[in-house]
């Protein structure tokens, strides 16, 4: 079976795909980390991001339904995470309700931090999906690697890529194995099944690591783990790295200072 | 004098939870020959193999190349002892073929280029140079046993030791593997139980149950022996039962 929706846009030609991985990932972590701390009323740096996030769809060629099903698949998330923050944030109540004993309010100021702990998040994600699926995994884990992301680490990450679809596929055979034996019957049994697959998987999954340590250590494996990549910076790779910097500072000059939010 | 090829004296072995896999087993195999390890499920193969290059340690002697198998010679023996999963699942866990067959290189110091250079080499030597690239997940699964093999072959192993090399492979896939296999100028070991493909290979072969060597010699006299082998679960293979009709 091939699963490759990790890397179904990995192969497209379009400049972002071209640019250095190296590149790519510091960027993406500068955007992010601008992105997460500008001030939740820097309405201008929202405005400015979301444009250059879509001027970075619009080069990767990727489809735009996409990366916007990616990001969104995260989004839930990041709601869970901020859904209290309407009601704890101190300011001008906005709403409040009380009954039983219990009371809440809600202040404008909540809301808004609610509203742009969102957007951030949402452009954010955007942002690393559209890096992430311009980039071929393999290539991005060499990159890692590259930028002194411990190999551990690294490791780790690229076993996860490698055996996520061989436990996919295992999976998919259990169940097809289950649902061919049991027809019919209850809920209960359905479930009662469904929980012994679990557990069947755990242990093929532990047995699996357990077998390719082996074939590790068969190869000399002595705890460092080395890969053959290399890259080199082209000229396009700076042009690029020059141009996002001068956006992210323009970006944060035109801005100005937002001092008066948290009073 | 230095044995050349593979010692084996008074190896045991069991599992942790005490079940014994091998008792008492002797075998010496010389430099370039390739013989074959038969037997039936759950007879030691595997872990003979295993025994090899010190993934187990049992009681007894293991020498290769005049080494003995102990902890300090481990990097050496590796290198000396290519083995070869059964499942190429479980022998490609990196990223990509070229990254998979370049991992033994670099564990035993060489430098990137070199890797890269030895690692071409094995994938040349078994027709999968234009895999550099791929991720392995997407290749069949007799080309998964083919990168499987240069994995070991970019280590410039003396012994190759392979276990049960053709399970799950189509005709085809089998016979090029046999190809490639009876090209290598190498000690080849390969414990099955697909013994039409044993016969094809080696020139000696050895009967395993029990962890015990139930009997030894050359492949055609071993697999002519009907009761012998329907003793130990297995069948005579189909070319010999035509000669003998």
């Amino acid at each position: 079976m091939h699963h490759s929706y990790i890397d179904k846009y990995s192969e497209l030609e379009s400049p972002l795909h071209s640019l250095d991985p190296r590149a790519k990932i510091i960027f993406a972590l500068v955007i992010t980390l601008c992105i997460v701390l500008a001030s939740p009323i820097a309405y201008f740096s929202f405005a400015s991001y979301a444009l250059l996030v879509l001027i970075l769809i619009f080069l990767s060629r990727i489809p735009p339904g996409t990366l916007l099903s990616r990001a969104l698949f995260v989004v839930p998330f990041a709601a869970l995470i901020a859904f209290f923050v309407p009601f704890t944030v101190g300011g001008e109540v906005l709403w409040s309700f009380a009954s039983a004993g219990i009371r809440l309010t809600v202040t404008t100021q909540g809301l808004i931090l609610f509203i742009s702990i969102m957007i951030k998040s949402f452009l954010a994600l955007l942002c690393l999906a559209v890096f992430i699926s311009s980039t071929r995994y393999s290539v991005f884990l060499k990159a890692l690697g590259d930028l002194k992301v411990p190999a551990l680490f690294v490791m780790i990450l690229s076993f996860m890529y490698r055996y996520l679809f061989v436990i996919v596929d295992e999976l998919m055979l259990m169940k097809a194995a289950k649902d061919s034996r049991t027809v019919g019957g209850t809920r209960f049994m359905h479930l009662k099944a469904a929980g012994g697959l679990a557990g069947t998987l755990f242990l093929r999954s532990y047995e699996r690591g357990e077998r390719v340590y082996k074939a590790m250590l068969s190869r000399g494996f002595c705890g460092n783990a080395k890969t053959v990549a290399a890259f080199r910076l082209k000229r396009v790779d700076f042009a690029f790295s020059a141009a996002l910097t001068l956006y992210i500072a323009a970006t944060y000059i035109l801005e100005g200072h937002h001092g008066a939010f948290w009073n | 004098m230095a044995h050349s090829g593979i010692k084996i004296e008074g190896l045991s072995f069991r599992y942790p939870d005490g079940t014994p896999a091998l008792r008492e087993l002797s075998l010496e195999i010389a430099r370039g020959e390739r013989v074959g390890i038969i037997g039936p499920n759950g007879a030691g193969k595997s872990t003979l193999l295993f025994t090899l290059n010190g993934i187990y340690s049992g009681e007894g002697r293991i020498e290769i190349s005049g080494k003995e198998v102990n902890e300090r010679n481990l990097k050496e023996i590796r290198r000396k002892v290519g083995l070869v999963f059964q499942d190429p699942v479980d022998q490609l866990f990196m990223p990509t073929v070229l990254e998979d067959v370049a991992f033994g290189p670099l564990n035993l110091g060489c430098e990137k280029a070199e890797a890269v250079r030895l690692s071409l080499e094995a994938l040349k030597a078994v027709g999968m140079e234009n895999a550099r690239d791929k991720i392995s997940h997407h290749l069949s699964h007799g080309e998964k046993k083919r990168v499987s093999v240069a994995t070991v072959l970019s280590m410039s192993p003396d012994i190759i030791a392979l276990d049960e090399p053709t399970s799950n492979l189509d005709p085809r896939a089998r016979m090029e593997l046999l190809d490639i296999l009876s090209g290598l100028d190498k000690t080849v070991i390969i414990a099955s139980h697909d013994l039409d493909f044993v016969m094809r290979l080696c020139g000696r072969t050895v009967l395993l149950d029990g962890g015990r060597i139930k009997a030894q010699g050359e492949t055609r006299k071993i697999l002519s022996e009907e009761t012998l082998l329907e003793r130990h679960g297995l069948l005579l293979p189909p070319a010999i039962e035509e000669a003998a009709k």
